[in-house]
């Protein structure tokens, strides 16, 4: 299977990772987006039972099937583990919803590249967030709130999927929550690692697929229990 | 002894005579094994003695011995919610990692790694 002929920014190898569950209807429509830049693309097709995978297979997009379903945050996980041993020097994640936007990479990717940080966040509070219903912003601040408690961090977008990592990052950071509770978790081994890290304004498009398929309000409520239960774990 | 006594109380106590067996033959993990074995025998005292449970609230300044036993059973439930919990994470765990380690083995087999990039295009160089 081929690859793209020419990674974007220079001669860094970037590789956006996209866990896709059930996304059938939209992925083409995101690889075409992501395509056209010269990105390494690294679809983890996560057990769907749709034709993800089928729509995802393509020249220049490495698809990596879970067996079984096994959540985001596996499917993350799997993702940059594939990137990291195809060499990727920054590895970028995406949502394959279609709600984030591949103008804001090149961005995210800068401070990695120039060494300023380790970890770039993209935040939709600090860009723009188009057609967030109330429920999901009051869900979301709460979700700060929360993260400030739990950890150290001072972010103002928790659980935005669209952020990159430098392979040295990337390479010591564990997602061992399968579920959407990675997210919260992703940001505790920021801080307990000790990484530079820095948020990057961008924008999220909520369409009435993404609301859709995303989570719901009440999902809140039991990532927060996870990342409490974790902590009492360890 | 009343009916119930009479077939709770041999059951409770053989439980709990069979696990402090296996607890002494090494074929249990041993604070677990020690644990069933003192639930047991207590169980059966209880059975046989249903006073002691309100000597020892009395004691410890409970009150009713079904009250204790109410704390007990309560810190019971929660005890095993938590090692059932994190047997369940820890079992999901070892799924996702297999499921990890055959769709990775998989991948690499099929992708090459990603090809060296061309003298500068544009943009900045990765810092080393």
């Amino acid at each position: 299977m081929s690859h793209p002929a020419v990674p974007s920014q220079g001669r860094a190898k970037i590789a956006i990772v996209i866990p896709a569950y059930n996304e059938a209807p939209v992925i083409e429509g995101v690889l075409d987006r992501l395509g056209v830049l010269g990105y390494h693309l690294v679809v983890v097709d996560d057990g769907s039972r749709d034709a993800t995978a089928a729509r995802a297979r393509r020249p220049g997009v490495v698809l990596v099937s879970h067996p079984i379903n096994r959540g985001q945050g596996a499917a993350l996980q799997t993702g940059i583990t594939v990137a990291l041993a195809l060499g990727a020097d920054v590895i970028v994640t995406f949502d394959a919803d279609g709600q984030h936007d591949p103008a804001d990479i090149p961005a995210l990717v800068a401070p990695i590249l120039t060494g300023e940080c380790d970890v770039t966040l993209g935040s939709r509070f600090r860009g723009r967030a188009e057609r967030m219903p109330l429920g999901r912003r009051v869900m979301l601040r709460a979700a700060v709130w929360f993260t400030w408690l739990t950890s150290s961090l001072r972010v103002s977008d928790t659980h935005n999927g669209l952020r990159a990592f430098s392979r040295s990052a990337a390479q010591r950071i564990r997602i061992t929550m399968d579920g959407m509770a990675h997210a919260s978790e992703i940001l505790e081994e920021i801080s307990a690692l000790k990484l530079r890290w820095r948020e990057v304004p961008v924008t999220v498009r909520y369409s009435d697929y993404s609301l859709a398929k995303g989570q719901r309000s009440s999902d809140g409520f039991r990532i927060a229990a996870q990342v409490l239960i974790e902590k009492l774990h360890r | 002894m009343t009916p119930f006594q009479l077939i709770t109380f041999p059951i409770a106590l053989a439980i709990g005579l069979r696990s402090a067996f296996r607890l002494l033959r090494g074929e249990r993990h041993r604070l677990r094994g020690i644990l069933a074995t003192l639930l047991w025998i207590a169980a059966a005292i209880t059975i046989l003695i249903p006073n002691a449970t309100t000597e020892i609230a009395n004691r410890l300044g409970i009150g009713r011995g079904t009250d204790l036993v109410t704390y007990l059973v309560a810190l019971a439930f929660l005890w095993s919610w938590f090692y059932f919990h994190q047997k369940i994470t820890r079992t999901a765990r070892h799924v996702t990692d297999l499921s990890r380690a055959l769709a990775v083995e998989r991948a690499l087999q099929q992708y090459p790694p990603f090809p060296p990039t061309p003298p500068k295009s544009s943009g900045p160089d990765l810092v080393d």
